[in-house]
């Protein structure tokens, strides 16, 4: 009975749209029936049964599934008919063929698919198509492959999902807290993060690399001339200076010049690459093929698959950085170079003001380079400015400092943070050059490190304090205190990876130093919905666990039946 | 200029200049591979469109005909509705009915740009719009039963949110 029903307000409905329109022919009707659609459409009306009711509507459909009887009077053409016009569905008024129909929704966003997916079954099933969320998927820029087995729009629920729960986890803090320790290392000297590996360089000169998601630890072993070192007066002690740690290769820098490399997913832990500068590294860059490190006032090359290049400037450098397969160089004084991947081209590329330091420089997505300078004869002396890389044009300078700019940092929108000696982390934003949105104090000591992305901004001092901020309200959202100044702070959606270093970093080697004046490595983990509980709290009551004497700390007995 | 003669579904036959008629891939393909002699006298037959609908076919080629060819589907490319120009605006102000019925000729005649702007002013037609209105705006029955749409609804709120 439903369906006669449904039949007849079909019907009354379609008598009143032909008295508006009279030029509609249901599409998909086979050219050789006997009938002319109108005809079809005149029986129909007059509530007549048709052999081959083919004229794709809801009501239609449902009658040939409900009388199969039906369906074995067709005639073989027809079913034949029916089978190539497979892809037409009855969306609207009148059947669309899907591929049309996913045209129309592959210009709807997310929330308009949803909405469309709760207006009736055949809508839900076109508009949880696959195509049309891989289409989404792309276009909204992810890039999370974690939920593969999913269908598409699962795979796109899953990822906002998973993003909002994360942003909720870092705004309350909500993380799993591990240590990195390397008991026999001796003190923690230097400390770099990539987003898979974490890798750190002890004072008895050993380099230690962690793998992120599982916390597989490897101990690198360094290169035989790392380790023995003679001069005249027999031994000396050689430490590692500076890490660095990219997707395959791992490097450290030490003391006496020696830099040695490893590879990452190498089984044996021997460096592989090993050589000497002969002068105290101050840092380490990688490119695809290219390892940088510099001194004070030099810059070896080394390309993986080649020999060595080097390359001297003869003034002071501060900072280095590998943009595609250039390196660039900032001089203290006056000039940026740019220096070609082979070694062989090098060239001034940026002239600055006269009696100028520049301190750090960054790229950002956009092209352009954001540089600190100090210019001395100048009424603001510090500030930060942005030049195009194309043009190497000045685009902006952006005022506001009043003491030395330590660390910078962009996101990819037009907005660049800042951190400086005044223990003020600045925020500025680059179409507002007079001076920056939004002043955020609350460090006691030189700021170390900022890193922001569009919500939160980290920034961390030499006071050992490390502060997460909204970007939004600008208030804090949370601290996290360390014994040591902060040398390294970097985070990606779901960890936070921070390194306090203690200040008198190099001591002898028979020099046994209790722990908390080691330094330590700290990585959060945004991703677990523990609680903030601590592992030891989360043993089960077992005999030998339960007699660890940790869990009287933080545990109630009463609670043990 | 050469032209050729369209024979609509209904009989009415249409006499239009080949380049114009050549937007349509269909019929493109069908006078390359077909080696169709342009002086030829007979109607190239298209019986899945009938004669209101060929004629504003036609009067869209005619606008369109010197328009640049339509660039390739840039699969990574956001998809934008608001480029609508203001005379295929104008053009498709027009009853839905008439509106799927081009879409469907755009779509077997293969005229690119037809098909994208027509599926524009669709999909514009559902942008914004909440499922019951969406069910009003094209006239479609709620199919689901009741246990259907609370687990629908759980499915899909997660937009809500965005």
């Amino acid at each position: 009975m439903a369906h006669h029903d449904e039949l007849e307000s079909f019907r009354r409905e379609w008598k009143k749209e032909l008295q508006s329109v009279s030029t509609i022919i249901p599409r998909n009707e086979p050219q050789q029936t006997n009938y002319k659609s109108f005809n079809i459409a005149d029986e129909l009306l007059q509530g007549n049964d048709l052999d081959a009711p083919k004229l794709l509507n809801i009501q239609k459909r449902k009658l040939e599934i409900d009388n199969p009887e039906q369906k074995k009077k067709k005639a073989l053409v027809d079913i034949l008919i029916e089978d190539l016009n497979e892809g037409g569905i009855p969306i609207f008024d009148i059947s669309l063929p899907k591929e049309v129909a996913l045209c129309i929704f592959s210009f709807l966003s997310m929330k308009d698919l949803c909405n469309c997916a709760m207006v009736s079954r055949e809508w839900n099933s076109l508009a949880s198509d696959d195509v049309i969320w891989h289409k989404v998927f792309i276009n909204e820029g992810l890039n999370e492959n974690i939920f593969s087995e999913l269908s598409w729009k699962k795979q796109v629920q899953a990822v906002f999902e998973r993003r909002t729960q994360l942003s909720n986890n870092w705004r309350m803090r909500t993380a799993h807290l591990t240590r990195l320790e390397h008991a026999r290392g001796g003190k923690l000297l230097c400390c770099n993060s990539s987003s898979k590996y974490v890798c750190a360089g002890y004072s008895n000169n050993s380099i230690k690399l962690w793998n992120i998601p599982n916390l597989e630890e490897v101990v690198l072993q360094p290169s035989e001339n790392s380790l023995i070192l003679l001069d005249d007066d027999g031994r000396v002690s050689n430490v590692p200076m500076c890490v660095e740690t990219a997707e395959e290769y791992t490097a450290a820098g030490f003391l006496r010049g020696n830099v040695d490399i490893w590879k990452n997913d190498a089984n044996g832990t021997m460096a592989f690459k090993s050589f000497n500068t002969n002068s105290t590294l101050k840092k380490i860059k990688f490119s695809e093929d290219y390892l940088a490190c510099t001194s004070m006032d030099k810059i070896y090359f080394h390309n993986f698959h080649d020999n060595d290049q080097h390359l001297t400037l003869e003034k002071k450098i501060s900072d280095i950085l590998f943009y595609k397969s250039n390196l660039f160089v900032l001089n203290l004084i006056n000039e940026i170079h740019l220096q070609d991947a082979t070694g062989k081209d090098k060239f001034s590329v940026l002239d600055l003001p006269h009696e100028s330091y520049a301190e750090k420089f960054e790229v950002r997505r956009d092209n352009r380079l954001a540089l600190a300078l100090f210019i001395s004869f100048s009424g603001q002396p510090y500030r930060l400015i942005l030049h195009d890389m194309e043009t190497w044009k000045e685009v902006t300078s952006l005022y506001g400092h009043s003491s030395r700019i330590t660390c910078l940092h962009s996101a990819d929108t037009n907005y660049i943070s800042s951190g400086s000696v005044d223990k003020l982390v600045r925020i500025f934003d680059d179409r507002c050059p007079l001076g920056p949105t939004s002043v955020l104090q609350g460090h006691v000591g030189e700021i170390t490190s900022v890193q922001m992305d569009d919500y939160k901004l980290v920034s961390a001092s030499v006071g050992g304090d490390l502060f997460v901020w909204d970007r939004r309200t600008n208030k804090k959202l949370w601290e996290f205190f360390i014994r040591h100044p902060v040398r390294h702070v970097r985070f990606t959606d779901r960890y936070l990876v921070c390194a306090d270093i203690p200040r008198n970093s190099v001591t002898s080697d028979d020099e046994i130093e209790h722990l908390r004046n080691r330094g330590s490595i700290s990585l959060m983990d945004f991703e677990s919905n523990a609680d903030n509980v601590l592992d030891i709290c989360q043993s089960s009551y077992d005999e030998p666990i339960g007699y660890n004497y940790n869990i009287r700390l933080a545990l109630p007995y009463d609670n043990i039946s | 200029m050469p032209s050729i003669k369209l024979s609509s579904s209904d009989g009415e036959v249409f006499s239009v200049e080949v380049e114009i008629a050549k937007q349509s891939n269909t019929i493109k393909t069908m006078l390359e591979d077909l080696g169709m002699d342009e002086e030829d006298d007979e109607a190239v037959p298209l019986p899945n469109v009938n004669a209101a609908i060929l004629k504003r076919v036609i009067q869209w080629c005619t606008y369109h005909k010197d328009d640049p060819p339509p660039p390739e589907d840039d699969e990574n490319k956001e998809k934008r509705t608001d480029d609508i120009s203001s005379w295929d605006a104008d053009f498709l102000k027009v009853d839905q009915g008439t509106l799927f019925e081009l879409i469907l000729a755009a779509n077997y005649l293969d005229i690119k740009g037809l098909l994208d702007v027509t599926c524009k002013t669709v999909a514009n037609m559902i942008k914004g719009k909440s499922p019951e209105e969406i069910r009003k705006t094209f006239n479609i029955k709620n199919d689901f039963t009741q246990a259907e749409e609370d687990q629908v609804r759980r499915e899909n709120e997660w937009c809500e949110e965005k």
